[in-house]
């Protein structure tokens, strides 16, 4: 099936393999795991306190078919969870990423990330994501054909693996080139949706994710 | 727990689990396990909904590694048909003398 007619069959994606393979080196070293149906990619970046690697499973579709195995959780240190901006779907089966990851690796630093604000059609709201803040992380918004924040969610992670907050990326990774452009004055305006809708109380379980 | 597991699927089964499974567990362990190395490396987990693009990449590596084997495997058999040319007498004789004896 073609990019297009997956995407008229209406099958959710949130370009987690787009994201990843932004990061040139990582791309290139790349390994592919048949039986567990994984691509590896490691991921190297230089910080003030050294170079620093993730090693970044990205699936091969088992998700489809009822989830992952255990075997793609195990030792896992840290996680992202991808959803796109453009599909509701993709935010409301957030909790479900969330308490599978939880349920195997009990306390590690996770990352939502909301990709594709490069879209126009943006259907997940800046002030209905709000999950992040109930379960205490760090959320981002991306656009990985722009490579629009590509580096913020690995910076987190670092600073929190590391334990040092003033731990910085001295040197970018090469990335390849951007296939599209986000609006800066669209993202700016989604990155002030966000800061006001971090003062605003907490919404209620059953509202949070009907309102998206 | 995975210890007595094993044990007891194993008395159940009457038999060691196959080399296949075995392999498969210890691909799995030894890509799970913390890496070692000098450069400080991390497991990083990443999930959402969708999962299509590794699965095309294996698919056009799978394709790639296909199309090699095409290749090479017709370049071989040019080099062969090339060789034949030069040497047709010898390997004929060669072929006529094993049939010979098979036929003996």
């Amino acid at each position: 099936m073609t990019d297009d007619a997956t995407r008229r069959a209406g099958r959710a994606r949130t370009g987690k393999t787009t994201f990843v393979k932004r990061h040139l080196t990582g791309e290139f070293e790349k390994k592919y795991l048949p039986t567990v149906g994984v691509s590896v990619h490691p991921l190297d970046f230089h910080t003030n306190c050294g170079p620093i690697r993730f090693d970044c499973w990205d699936t091969a579709g088992q998700e489809k078919f009822g989830g992952l195995r255990d075997g793609y959780y195990i030792h896992g240190q840290c996680a992202i969870i991808m959803f796109d901006v453009t599909s509701r779907t993709t935010y409301k089966n957030v909790p479900t990423w969330h308490r599978d990851i939880t349920r195997v690796c009990e306390d590690i630093p996770i990352v939502l990330c909301g990709n594709k604000v490069d879209v126009r059609n943006r259907q997940v709201r800046a002030k209905s994501i709000t999950f992040h803040r109930k379960k205490n992380l760090q959320y981002y918004e991306l656009s990985a054909k722009s490579n629009y924040n590509f580096e913020k969610p690995f910076l987190y992670l670092a600073r929190k693996l590391s334990g040092n907050a003033a731990l910085q990326f001295t040197e970018s990774p090469a990335l390849a080139p951007p296939t599209v452009q986000v609006d800066l004055a669209e993202v700016a305006a989604y990155e002030k949706e966000l800061a006001d809708a971090a003062a605003q109380p907490l919404p209620d379980e059953d509202d949070e994710l009907l309102d998206a | 727990m995975c210890v007595l597991y094993s044990k007891t699927a194993r008395a159940l089964l009457g038999r060691a689990p196959t080399d296949c499974a075995r392999a498969r567990r210890a691909e799995i362990d030894a890509m799970s396990a913390p890496p070692q190395g000098q450069v400080p490396t991390f497991k990083l987990i990443l999930v959402g909904d969708g999962g299509t693009g590794a699965r095309r990449d294996a698919t056009r590596a799978r394709m790639r590694a296909e199309r090699d084997r095409t290749t090479r495997i017709r370049i071989c058999e040019s080099e062969t048909e090339n060789e034949g040319d030069g040497t047709r007498g010898t390997r004929r004789g060669e072929d006529e003398g094993d049939g010979r004896r098979g036929r003996g």
